[in-house]
C-alpha cells in the first residue's frame, strides 16, 4: 500500500513542521529522563508515547517499569533521538547542556520540568505536563487522587510530633526545602534536620544528630546489596542506642528519586512508622 | 642540640602527654557538651545522650587514634632500625598502601556474609604482600635510593589499583571514598571499628616486644649483629609480620594515614640517644600523640565537611620530610 | 687444648672455591695472624669462624663441642667478631656503642648489671676513650673509631676475638694502639685471630701466622717459619732483593708508642 505509506510520510512531515503551537497535542513524545518517563506514562495516551528512557525499566527506581516495557527505550543519545523523530522531548531541569544545545540547534521542541521540592511543585509539574500533552483532565484527576490519598492520613497535633530525620550513607540528611521534609511533616513527624537549621540535602554531624535525640531514623538508599564505608556509617551503634534500638527504617528511594504522585505512598509509609499510633 | 633523656623519664613524659591528649579528645567534639555531666551520666546510666556521645562517638575515636598512631610510630621505628634507613616507614615502603588495597578488596568486593574480621585480614595480607614486594625489589642491603624507588613503585601501583577497584566497585559511594583510603580518617569511628582492629594490632605489638636488643645490635651492621647472637632471618620475618599485622589492621579501619611512621621516630631519636631499641616504646607513644593531636585539630578547624586527619599529618610531615632530605644532602657534601 | 679448631673447612660460591680444606687452630693466650694477598680467603675464613657464613663442609669446634651444638647466645658470649668495615648506622655515643658489646650477656628485658657497668668502664679506660665517652660516633676520627669498635668487641669479654683488618687505614701510632689492645686481650688468657696486611705488625705481635693463598693454607707456624722468601714470593708474587736480610729486619724491628 504505497499510497497510505506516502500519506503517512507527508503527514509526519507536516506534523513536524506545524506542531509548534498549533494546538494539536503532540503525538510522538520522547522522554529521556526517568522523572518525565513516569509522569508521561501516567498522563499520556499510549499512542502519544514514542519512547521512554531505559531507566524506567528498572523496578528498583521506577514506578512504571510494568508499563514502560511496552515502549521503545532510549539512552538519551542524539542518534537515537533523531531516529525517533519526536515532536516533543521531555526531560528535567538538569540535563546535559551539550545535548540540549544540540537538540535546540536541530529545531526540536524540548520541555524541561523543574525538580520539585514540595508537593505543590509536584502538582504544578503534573498540571504543566498534562497541558503540554493535551490531557488537562487527566492532570486534574491525578492531582485530585494525590490530595485525597494525603487527606486519608490523620494530621498529628504539633505538640505530639515525634522527632525523626533521614540519615543517608556518608551522613547526609534532608533539611528544610526538600520533599522528605514535607513528607515527614505530612506523616506526623517533626524533621530534626530542619530544626537544626539544615537546608536542602546536606551532611549532619553525628554528635549533633545524637544531641537532637531523634525517636526514629529513616534512610533511603539506592545501593542494594553493596558495601562501602559510607553505608557502613549507618550501622554505627550510637544510631541504634539513641532511638532505643528502633531499627533504621528504609523508605524506598524510588519515592523521591523523582517528585511525583508516589510521594503519597512514602507519606503513608512514614506515617505507619509513627510510634504509638492512635 | 637536644640531648638524651633517661628512658623512664622520657616514657613518663610521653605517657602524660598522650594521656592528656586522649582526655582532650574526649572533651572536644564537633558539638560542645558538658563533659563532666557526661562522665557522671556514663557511670550512672549509659542510655543518656551525653553518655552515648562520650562512649560511642568520642571514645572509639580516641581509642582508634591512640592505637593506630602508636602502631604507625612503633612500626616506623622498627622498620627504620631493621633496614638501618631513616626513610623506611610504613607509608613509604608500601605497607600502608598495600594494607589499604587489601582492605578495599575485602570491604567492597567481599561478600557481606564474611565475618567483619575479613576487613583487617585483607589489610594484613595486603600490607604483608606490598612490604615483601618492596623488600624483594630493593634487595637485602638496599641503599636509601633503591628502597625509596621500590616503595614509590609499589605505592603507586597500590594506589592505582585502589582507584581502579573503587571505580569498579558495585557501591555508588565507592568512588567518593578513594580519598578516605588514601588520606585516612577517624571520622564517625565506632567501637565496632576499634574491636576489629584490636587483635591484629596487639599481636603485632607483642611480636615487637622483644626485638629491641636485636635492633640495637643491628646498629653495627648485619654481620656484627649476627655475631652478637641475632638470628637475622627470624628477626626480619618477625618484623615484617608484626608490621603487617599491626599496620594492616589499623589501616583497614583508618585508611592510610601518612608520615607518622616517618616523622615520629626522627623527632624522638635524639632523646633516646639514637638507640633503636629504646626508640620503639618512645616512638609508639609519639605516634599516638601525633595522631591524637592531629585528630583534635581537624575537629576544631572550622570546615563545612570534616578535614581528613591524614591531611593534617601530611601537612606536618611533608615539610619535615623535605627538611630530612636537605639535611641528608648537607651530610653528604 | 685448643680453644677453637677448624678442620677441612671448605666454602664455594657458585662453583668458585673460596676456601679449600683449610685447617685452623687457636690456643689460649695466643694471637694468630691471618695473612695473605687480597682474595686469599682470609675474611671468608674469619666469617666462617664467626658463624655469619656457613661452610659447605668441615668441622668447627669450640673447645670440645661442635659449634652447631652450642646455643647462639653462648657462641656470641664466647666469640666476638669485628668485621672489616663496620658502619655505625645511627650517631650513637661512644659509651652506647660499647654497651652494645654486653648484649650477649643480657636477658631480653634485663638492664645492665653492676658487672656489665664495670666491664664497660674497664674497656673505655683501657681503650683510652674516657674523653670521648659522650661524643657521637660520627664525630670521631678514624683512629678513635677503630678503638671504639674494638672496645665494643672486647666489652663482651670474648675468649676468642676475630678481628678483620682492625688497623686498616690507621696511621702507625694508631695501629700500635690497636695491636696493643689485642695483645692485652690475649695476655688475659683469651685468644685473637687477626687479619693483617702489614707484615711488620704481624711479625711483631703474633705468636703464630697462617698464610693463606687461593683458599688454601700455604704455611702456618712461627713468624720466622712462615715469612720465608719462598712463601712470600709464592703468595704475594713479589720479589725481595736480598730477601732474607730484609725479612730478618722485619722480624726484629721493635716499635714503641711514645707514651702520651
Amino acid at each position: 500500500m504505497p499510497g497510505i505509506r506516502g500519506f503517512i510520510l507527508i503527514w509526519l512531515m507536516l506534523a513536524a513542521g506545524l506542531s509548534w503551537g498549533d494546538g494539536r497535542p503532540p503525538s510522538r513524545v520522547v522522554s529521556i529522563n526517568l522523572c518525565t518517563d513516569q509522569l508521561l506514562l501516567m498522563l499520556a495516551d499510549a499512542d502519544q508515547i514514542a519512547s521512554v528512557s531505559y531507566l524506567s525499566l528498572q523496578p528498583e527506581s521506577s514506578f512504571v517499569a510494568g508499563e514502560a516495557i511496552r515502549y521503545p527505550t532510549n539512552h538519551a543519545r542524539p542518534e537515537e533521538l533523531l531516529a525517533l523523530d519526536p515532536d516533543l522531548i521531555l526531560t528535567v531541569e538538569f540535563t546535559d547542556r551539550r545535548l540540549l544545545g544540540l537538540l535546540d540547534k536541530l529545531g526540536y521542541r524540548v520541555a524541561r520540568l523543574p525538580m520539585p521540592t514540595s508537593i505543590s511543585a509536584i502538582e504544578s509539574n503534573i498540571r504543566q505536563l498534562a497541558e503540554l500533552l493535551g490531557q488537562p483532565a487527566r492532570g486534574t484527576a491525578l492531582i485530585h487522587k494525590m490530595r485525597s490519598a494525603l487527606s486519608q492520613i490523620p494530621p498529628q497535633p504539633a505538640n505530639q510530633r515525634p522527632k525523626a530525620l533521614f540519615y543517608q550513607p556518608r551522613g547526609y540528611t534532608s533539611g528544610s526545602g526538600t520533599l522528605q521534609n514535607e513528607a515527614l511533616a505530612l506523616a506526623g513527624w517533626s524533621n530534626l534536620a530542619a530544626e537544626k537549621g539544615i537546608h536542602g540535602y546536606n551532611s549532619i554531624d553525628l554528635e549533633s544528630l545524637l544531641l537532637g535525640q531523634p525517636d526514629q531514623i529513616f534512610s533511603s538508599t539506592y545501593t542494594g546489596e553493596t558495601r562501602s564505608l559510607a553505608q557502613r556509617q549507618l550501622r554505627h551503634p550510637a544510631l541504634h542506642h539513641i532511638t532505643h534500638n528502633r531499627p533504621i527504617i528504609e523508605i524506598p528511594f524510588k519515592y523521591w528519586i523523582c517528585g511525583g504522585p508516589m510521594i503519597t505512598d512514602a507519606v503513608a509509609e512514614l506515617h505507619a512508622a509513627l510510634p504509638n499510633k492512635p | 642540640m637536644l640531648g638524651e633523656i633517661r628512658q623512664a623519664r622520657l616514657l613518663g613524659l610521653l605517657c602524660v602527654i598522650a594521656g592528656s591528649l586522649f582526655l582532650a579528645s574526649l572533651l572536644f567534639g564537633s558539638q560542645t557538651i558538658p563533659v563532666f555531666q557526661a562522665l557522671q551520666e556514663t557511670f550512672a546510666d549509659t542510655s543518656s545522650v551525653l553518655a552515648l556521645i562520650l562512649t560511642e562517638v568520642r571514645l572509639p575515636r580516641a581509642l582508634i587514634a591512640l592505637f593506630a598512631g602508636a602502631t604507625l610510630g612503633l612500626c616506623g621505628a622498627a622498620m627504620q632500625a631493621m633496614l638501618r634507613n631513616p626513610l623506611a616507614s610504613p607509608g613509604l615502603i608500601g605497607s600502608a598502601s598495600g594494607a589499604a588495597l587489601g582492605a578495599v578488596i575485602a570491604l567492597y568486593f567481599g561478600s557481606a556474609a564474611l565475618s567483619q574480621f575479613s576487613l583487617p585480614l585483607g589489610g594484613i595480607l595486603g600490607s604483608l604482600g606490598a612490604t615483601l614486594l618492596v623488600y624483594l625489589l630493593a634487595g637485602r642491603n638496599a641503599c636509601t635510593l633503591t628502597l625509596i624507588l621500590a616503595g614509590v613503585a609499589i605505592n603507586s601501583l597500590s594506589l592505582a589499583l585502589i582507584s581502579l577497584l573503587l571505580n569498579l566497585a558495585p557501591s555508588p559511594y565507592a568512588v567518593q571514598e578513594i580519598v578516605l583510603w588514601m588520606m585516612g580518617s577517624l571520622n564517625n569511628s565506632s567501637m565496632d571499628n576499634f574491636w576489629i582492629m584490636l587483635p591484629g594490632t596487639l599481636l603485632g605489638w607483642i611480636l615487637l616486644l622483644r626485638v629491641g636488643r636485636a635492633l640495637d645490635a643491628l646498629t653495627l651492621g648485619e654481620e656484627t649483629a649476627q655475631s652478637m647472637g641475632v638470628d637475622l632471618p627470624r628477626l626480619r620475618w618477625r618484623i615484617f609480620l608484626a608490621v603487617a599485622l599491626a599496620v594492616g589492621s589499623a589501616v583497614s579501619v583508618t585508611g592510610a594515614i601518612g608520615f607518622i611512621g616517618l616523622v615520629v621516630p626522627h623527632m624522638l631519636r635524639p632523646f633516646v640517644g639514637y638507640q633503636p631499641g629504646r626508640l620503639l616504646a618512645a616512638s609508639a607513644l609519639g605516634g599516638a600523640i601525633l595522631l591524637l593531636a592531629a585528630d583534635i585539630l581537624v575537629r576544631l578547624l572550622p570546615a563545612q565537611t570534616e578535614i581528613k586527619v591524614g591531611v593534617v599529618t601530611a601537612l606536618v610531615g611533608a615539610p619535615f620530610f623535605l627538611y630530612l632530605i636537605i639535611k641528608s644532602r648537607r651530610y653528604n657534601q | 687444648m685448643s680453644l677453637l679448631r677448624g678442620t677441612a673447612l671448605s666454602l664455594a660460591f657458585d662453583d668458585h672455591a673460596i676456601l679449600e680444606a683449610v685447617d685452623i687452630e687457636l690456643k689460649r693466650g695466643e694471637m694468630l695472624g691471618l695473612i695473605g694477598p687480597n682474595g686469599a680467603g682470609k675474611s671468608s675464613l674469619l666469617r666462617c669462624l664467626a658463624g655469619s657464613t656457613q661452610t659447605d663442609s668441615g668441622v668447627l669446634q669450640l673447645g670440645e663441642q661442635r659449634i652447631e651444638d652450642i646455643p647462639r647466645n653462648e657462641q656470641a658470649r664466647r666469640i666476638a667478631y669485628l668485621p672489616q668495615q663496620t658502619e655505625v648506622h645511627w650517631p650513637l655515643s661512644v659509651e652506647r656503642i660499647i654497651e652494645l658489646g654486653r648484649i650477649p650477656h643480657l636477658e631480653p628485658w634485663g638492664k645492665l648489671s653492676e658487672r656489665d657497668q664495670q666491664m664497660i668502664e674497664q674497656v673505655i679506660s683501657g681503650a683510652d676513650l674516657l674523653p670521648f665517652r659522650h661524643r657521637p660516633f660520627n664525630t670521631l676520627s678514624g683512629g678513635e673509631r677503630a678503638r671504639v669498635l674494638l672496645a665494643r668487641a672486647l666489652a663482651s669479654e670474648p675468649e676468642i676475638l676475630l678481628a678483620d683488618e682492625p688497623v686498616a687505614a690507621l696511621d702507625p701510632a694508631h695501629q700500635l694502639d690497636v695491636m696493643a689492645m689485642l695483645a692485652e686481650h690475649c695476655s688475659r688468657g683469651n685468644a685473637v685471630i687477626v687479619v693483617l696486611h702489614d707484615l711488620r705488625l704481624a711479625a711483631h705481635f703474633c705468636q703464630r701466622l697462617q698464610l693463606l693463598h687461593q683458599g688454601r693454607t700455604l704455611a702456618v707456624g712461627k713468624p720466622g717459619e712462615v715469612l720465608t722468601p719462598d712463601n712470600l714470593e709464592n703468595a704475594y708474587q713479589i720479589h725481595l732483593p736480598d730477601s732474607q736480610s730484609a725479612i730478618d729486619t722485619l722480624l726484629n724491628i721493635t716499635w714503641k708508642r711514645i707514651p702520651k
